[in-house]
C-alpha cells in the first residue's frame, strides 16, 4: 500500500533523528536493528541491547514485533529467542503510536515494570516475585555477560556463549571414549 | 388636528421631528437644485401650485410622509410599486380631505405644497382618509401607527433583504434629490457602474447585487470580521430591559466566550442617480450582534467618511472601514459587549439590529463560528496523523471526541478490528483518548456484512458480560436466569435447568453426563426413533464424549469453569475467558506466586524442568542418563560437587554441570589429560 509506506518512512526517519542507531536489514523497510540502552533507575542501566524490529504489513494498525538479539534476563522476554511477549505490546497499541514511542516509552516501561502475569521467562518472573534482590543481581549478571556496550558490534545472532570453555576438550574426551577399547 | 387619534399621531410626528433633527446634523440633505416639489413627491403634488416651500424645515417632513405612506404596505418590493401607484391616486384625495377636515384655505394651499410642514398632516389625513376609505378599519390604522414606531424598536430580521431594501427606498422617498443634467447623470452612471464592478472584483462572493428598481443600482456587501486569535464576547445576563451602557455592579452575571469568526456586517446600499456627484448612497447597516445605538454610531461614521470626500465614490472606503476599524471605533477590539435589545432606543433608522436576547444571540453567534470553522476545515488540506498523507478536509472523519482521521485510515482500522474480533479495542485511535466510535459512523465505514458482524460481536460481548444469561437449548435465544438454576425462554417458552440444559426438574438433581451418555447410546439403537431425532441425539452423544475427553486432560477454571489444558510453561495458569489465576495442580484460584512458595504445589512440574534443561544443556541430560546407567561408579566433581558417573572404564570424567574434567581415581581436576594420565600418573582406563 502506498500511504502506509509514507508512514513507515516517517517513523523510521523520526527514529533516526532522535539519536538511535538504526541499521536496516534489507531495503524493504520491514525489519531493522536498533541499539537500545537500558533505562536508568533500573538494574538494566548501563547496558546496550541490539533490538530487532519487524513492522508487519498492517503497520501501523498492528503493533511491531520486538526481539532482543543479545540476551536479556526479563520476565517478558524469552531468553532463548529474545522475543518480547507480543500481547503486552498489542494490548496498549494504537495506530498513533510510532517507533520513537516504542523506544522512548514502551520498552523502558517494560524493563522498569515487568508484567509478571504473562511471563515468557517463567523463571525470571518467579524469581522477581520471590526475591527481588536476587532477581536484580541476576539481571546485572546477564547485563555484564551479554549486554556490554562493546558487545553489540560483535554479537552474532542467537549464539549463546555458555559452551565456549568446553568445546575443544570435550571433543577429545569423547573420541577417547569411543576409540579405545577397554583394557 | 382636533381629533384624538390624529393628535396622538401628531405627537409622534413631532417626536419624530426632533429625532430627525438630531440625525439631520449628520445626514445632510442636499437642497434641491431647483425647488420644485417633484421627484418623489411628484405624485402627491397637484400640477399647478408653485412651491413656496420653506426649504429647511419642510424637507424633514417628507421622510415622515414616506414612512407613513409606505407603512401601509407589506415589505415587498412588488407591493412598493403598488404603493407608488396609489400615491398617484391619493393625489386626488387631498383636496377632498382638506375641505372636509381642515377647512382653512391657507392650509389647503400650504398643504398642497409638498414641502410644507403641513404635508405631514396631509399625509396623516391621507392615511386616515384611506383608512376611512377602506371602511375605517381601526385596527389597520393603529397597526400602521404602531408599525411605524416598530420599525425602530423591535429587532428585525437582519437577513431580510427585501425589508432593508424597502427601507432604503423609504429613505429615498424622503430625500429631495437634485435634478441633474444629462451629462452629469451619465457621468454618475458610469462611475457607479465602475465602482460596482470594482466592488465585485475585490469582494467577490460577498457582494450581492439586488434587482434594479427604477433603474437604480442596489447591492448588499457582507463584511466579515475575523479575529484569528479569537475575540471575546461577553453578554451581561440581567433581567433589566434597559440598555446598560456600562458594567454596573459585580453582582451581575455575565457569560463570556471566544470566537474566531463573527457573523458579517451587512451594508445594503441603494445608489441614487445623484451619486456620487451630489448625494451619498442610501444605506442601511445590519448587524446581528450589535444593538441599534452601536450601529447608529457606525452609520454616523459612514456619514462622516462621505463628508470628508464629497463627490467621490465612497463605498470602498465604507467597507474597508467597517472591516478594519469598526470594532475598535466602538471600543470592542478586545472584547465585544453584547448589548440588549432595548425597547426605547433612539436609533438611526439605517441601523438594523439583530439582537434579541442572550439565549438567542449567543447560540447564534456560536453556531456561526462553528460553521465557519467547519467550512474552513473542509476546504483546507490537513494531514492525517496516522498515515501522514494530506487530504482536503472533506476526506476526514471527526469523532465525537473531536479527534479526526482520514477516511481511509478509519476504514482500515475498523476493518482490522472487526476481522480480528477485537471490537473492544475499536475506539478512538488517539493514544490517550479511548473515545467511543458511534455505531452510525461504523455503519458508514464498514460494509453491510462487516457491520452485521460488529453488531453480533457487540451483542455477544454484552451478553457474555452478563452472568445471568443462559441460552435456550431449543431455540438458542438468550434468556435471563432466575434463581435456582432455572430459566424460561421467552420465545419458545421452554422452561429449562441452566446446569444441565434439560427440562426443568424441580427437586431432582441433574442427570449425570455418564448416565445421560448411556441413555442416549441406548436410544440410538431404538427403532422407534425418528431420523431427525436420532441425528440430534447423535450430536449430543458426540458432545458429551468430547467434553469427557477434554475433562480428562484439562482442568476447569475455578471461577468460570472454562476447560483449560496446559501445553507448556508453569503451573500458574491464567484463564483466558475471565482472567482468573489458578493453580493447575490443585485447581484453586490463586493470586501471584505465593501459592507455590508454600509447600504443596510446584511451580514447574518435573517434566517441564527436564525439558528446559534439555534445551539449555544437552550434556546435562546425557550426564543424567549416564549417571543412571552407571550409578555404581561415579564421583562428585571437585569443582562444583555434581555427581557424575564413570562411563565404562574411562576414569576421565567430564562434569556436565560445570564443564570441567576430573579424574575418577584421584578426584582432582585434570587440565591436560595427556599429562595426567600416563605411565607415571593415574591410569585412564580401569575397571570399577
Amino acid at each position: 500500500m502506498s500511504s502506509p509506506s509514507k508512514r513507515r518512512e516517517m517513523d523510521l526517519m523520526k527514529l533516526m533523528m532522535s539519536d538511535y542507531k538504526v541499521e536496516m536489514i534489507n531495503d524493504g523497510m520491514q525489519e531493522f536493528y536498533v541499539d537500545f540502552p537500558g533505562p536508568s533507575d533500573s538494574p538494566y542501566h548501563g547496558s546496550v541491547w541490539r533490538i530487532r524490529v519487524e513492522l508487519p504489513d498492517a503497520y501501523p494498525y498492528k503493533s511491531p514485533s520486538i526481539g532482543f538479539i543479545n540476551k536479556i534476563y526479563h520476565p517478558n522476554v524469552d531468553e532463548m529467542s529474545g522475543s518480547v511477549c507480543l500481547d503486552v505490546i498489542n494490548q496498549t497499541w494504537s495506530p498513533m503510536f510510532d517507533l520513537v514511542n516504542v523506544f522512548e516509552v514502551f520498552l523502558p516501561q517494560l524493563l522498569l515494570y515487568p508484567n509478571p502475569s504473562d511471563p515468557l521467562n517463567g523463571e525470571a518472573a518467579a524469581l522477581m516475585m520471590r526475591d527481588r534482590a536476587a532477581y536484580e543481581q541476576r539481571v546485572k549478571e546477564y547485563c555484564e555477560k551479554y549486554a556490554k556496550p562493546e558487545d553489540i558490534g560483535a554479537v552474532p545472532e542467537e549464539k549463546s556463549s555458555d559452551e565456549e570453555l568446553s568445546d575443544n576438550e570435550s571433543d577429545s574426551s569423547d573420541e577417547q571414549v569411543a576409540g579405545k577399547a577397554d583394557p | 388636528m382636533r381629533k384624538a387619534g390624529r393628535t396622538g399621531v401628531r405627537q409622534d410626528q413631532r417626536h419624530h421631528h426632533s429625532r430627525l433633527n438630531e440625525i439631520d446634523e449628520n445626514w445632510v440633505l442636499r437642497p434641491s437644485v431647483d425647488q420644485e416639489p417633484n421627484l418623489i413627491q411628484t405624485d402627491l403634488s397637484p400640477p399647478s401650485s408653485p412651491s413656496t416651500s420653506s426649504a429647511t424645515e419642510s424637507r424633514i417632513e417628507p421622510i415622515t410622509v414616506s414612512l407613513l405612506v409606505s407603512n401601509r404596505t407589506p415589505r415587498t418590493r412588488q407591493n412598493f410599486k403598488w404603493v407608488s401607484k396609489n400615491r398617484r391616486a391619493h393625489a386626488v384625495k387631498p383636496k377632498f380631505v382638506k375641505r372636509s377636515e381642515l377647512g382653512s384655505p391657507n392650509n389647503e394651499v400650504g398643504s398642497l405644497n409638498s414641502l410644507d410642514s403641513d404635508i405631514g398632516s396631509l399625509s396623516i389625513e391621507q392615511k386616515v382618509n384611506t383608512k376611512q376609505e377602506k371602511g375605517g378599519d381601526e385596527e389597520e390604522g393603529e397597526g400602521r401607527e404602531r408599525g411605524w414606531r416598530e420599525t425602530i424598536e423591535v429587532s428585525e430580521s437582519v437577513e431580510d433583504v427585501d425589508g432593508i431594501f424597502s427601507r432604503l427606498e423609504k429613505f429615498q422617498l424622503g430625500v429631495e434629490e437634485p435634478e441633474l443634467s444629462e451629462e452629469q447623470l451619465r457621468i454618475n452612471d458610469q462611475l457607479q457602474g465602475d465602482e460596482l464592478l470594482a466592488m465585485e472584483s475585490i469582494y467577490g462572493d460577498n457582494v450581492f447585487i439586488l434587482d434594479r428598481h427604477d433603474g437604480l443600482r442596489s447591492f448588499q456587501i457582507h463584511t466579515h470580521i475575523e479575529a484569528p486569535s479569537g475575540i471575546a464576547i461577553t453578554a451581561m445576563l440581567n433581567s433589566s430591559d434597559e440598555l446598560q451602557t456600562k458594567i454596573d455592579s459585580s453582582d451581575d452575571f455575565s457569560y463570556s466566550f471566544r470566537v474566531e469568526y463573527l457573523p458579517p456586517i451587512l451594508l445594503t446600499c441603494l445608489l441614487p442617480k445623484p451619486y456620487p456627484s451630489h448625494l451619498p448612497p442610501y444605506f442601511a447597516i445590519s448587524v446581528r450582534w450589535l444593538d441599534s445605538s452601536k450601529i447608529s454610531n457606525l452609520c454616523s461614521k459612514l456619514d462622516s467618511i462621505w463628508r470628508e470626500q464629497l463627490g467621490q465614490e465612497v463605498i470602498y472606503q465604507w467597507v474597508e472601514w467597517l472591516q478594519s476599524s469598526s470594532l475598535s471605533h466602538l471600543g470592542f477590539d478586545k472584547e465585544i459587549m453584547l448589548g440588549t435589545c432595548g425597547k426605547r432606543l433612539t436609533g438611526d433608522r439605517r441601523a438594523v439590529s439583530g439582537i434579541s436576547s442572550p439565549d438567542v444571540d449567543i447560540p447564534l453567534i456560536k453556531s456561526y463560528n462553528d460553521e465557519r470553522h467547519l467550512e474552513n476545515f473542509l476546504t483546507n488540506l490537513h494531514e492525517c496523523c496516522i498515515c501522514f498523507s494530506e487530504y482536503a478536509g472533506t476526506e476526514f472523519i471527526r469523532l465525537p471526541c473531536q479527534h479526526f482521521f482520514c477516511c481511509k485510515c478509519m476504514r482500515t482500522y475498523s476493518d482490522m478490528h472487526i476481522k480480528e474480533g477485537t471490537i473492544s479495542k475499536l475506539q478512538c485511535p488517539d493514544t490517550k483518548c479511548g473515545g467511543m466510535v458511534p455505531p452510525a459512523l461504523l455503519k458508514r465505514l464498514l460494509g453491510d456484512e462487516e457491520y452485521e458482524r460488529w453488531e453480533s460481536l457487540m451483542l455477544q460481548k454484552t451478553l457474555d458480560s452478563m452472568s445471568d444469561v443462559a441460552y435456550c437449548p431449543r431455540c438458542e435465544t438468550p434468556c435471563i436466569e432466575d434463581e435456582d438454576q432455572h430459566a424460561q425462554c421467552s420465545k419458545c417458552l421452554f422452561s429449562f435447568c441452566t446446569l444441565c440444559r434439560e427440562r426443568r426438574h424441580v427437586g431432582i438433581a441433574c442427570m449425570t453426563p455418564e448416565l445421560k451418555l448411556l441413555i442416549l447410546q441406548e436410544r440410538q439403537n431404538s427403532s422407534q426413533l425418528k431420523e431427525e431425532q436420532k441425528h440430534r441425539e447423535r450430536e449430543m452423544i458426540n458432545e458429551i464424549l468430547s467434553v469427557k475427553e477434554i475433562l480428562r486432560d484439562a482442568k476447569q477454571c475455578p471461577s468460570c469453569k472454562m476447560a483449560i489444558s496446559r501445553t507448556e510453561g508453569c503451573n500458574k495458569m491464567v484463564c483466558d475467558n475471565c482472567g482468573q489465576y489458578f493453580c493447575y495442580r490443585c485447581n484453586q484460584a490463586i493470586d501471584g506466586y505465593d501459592h507455590f512458595r508454600s509447600g504443596t504445589c510446584d511451580l514447574f512440574p518435573q517434566e517441564v524442568i527436564q525439558e528446559w534443561e534439555e534445551r539449555i544443556n544437552p550434556r546435562q541430560v546425557l550426564g543424567q542418563i549416564q549417571a543412571e546407567l552407571f550409578a555404581a561408579h561415579g564421583q562428585a566433581c571437585p569443582n562444583c560437587g555434581q555427581f557424575n558417573a564413570k562411563i565404562g572404564n574411562n576414569n576421565h570424567i567430564f562434569c556436565w554441570a560445570c564443564q570441567v574434567h576430573y579424574c575418577y581415581l584421584c578426584k582432582k581436576i585434570v587440565r591436560r589429560s595427556s599429562q595426567h594420565y600416563g605411565p607415571r600418573g593415574c591410569k585412564q582406563h580401569t575397571v570399577g
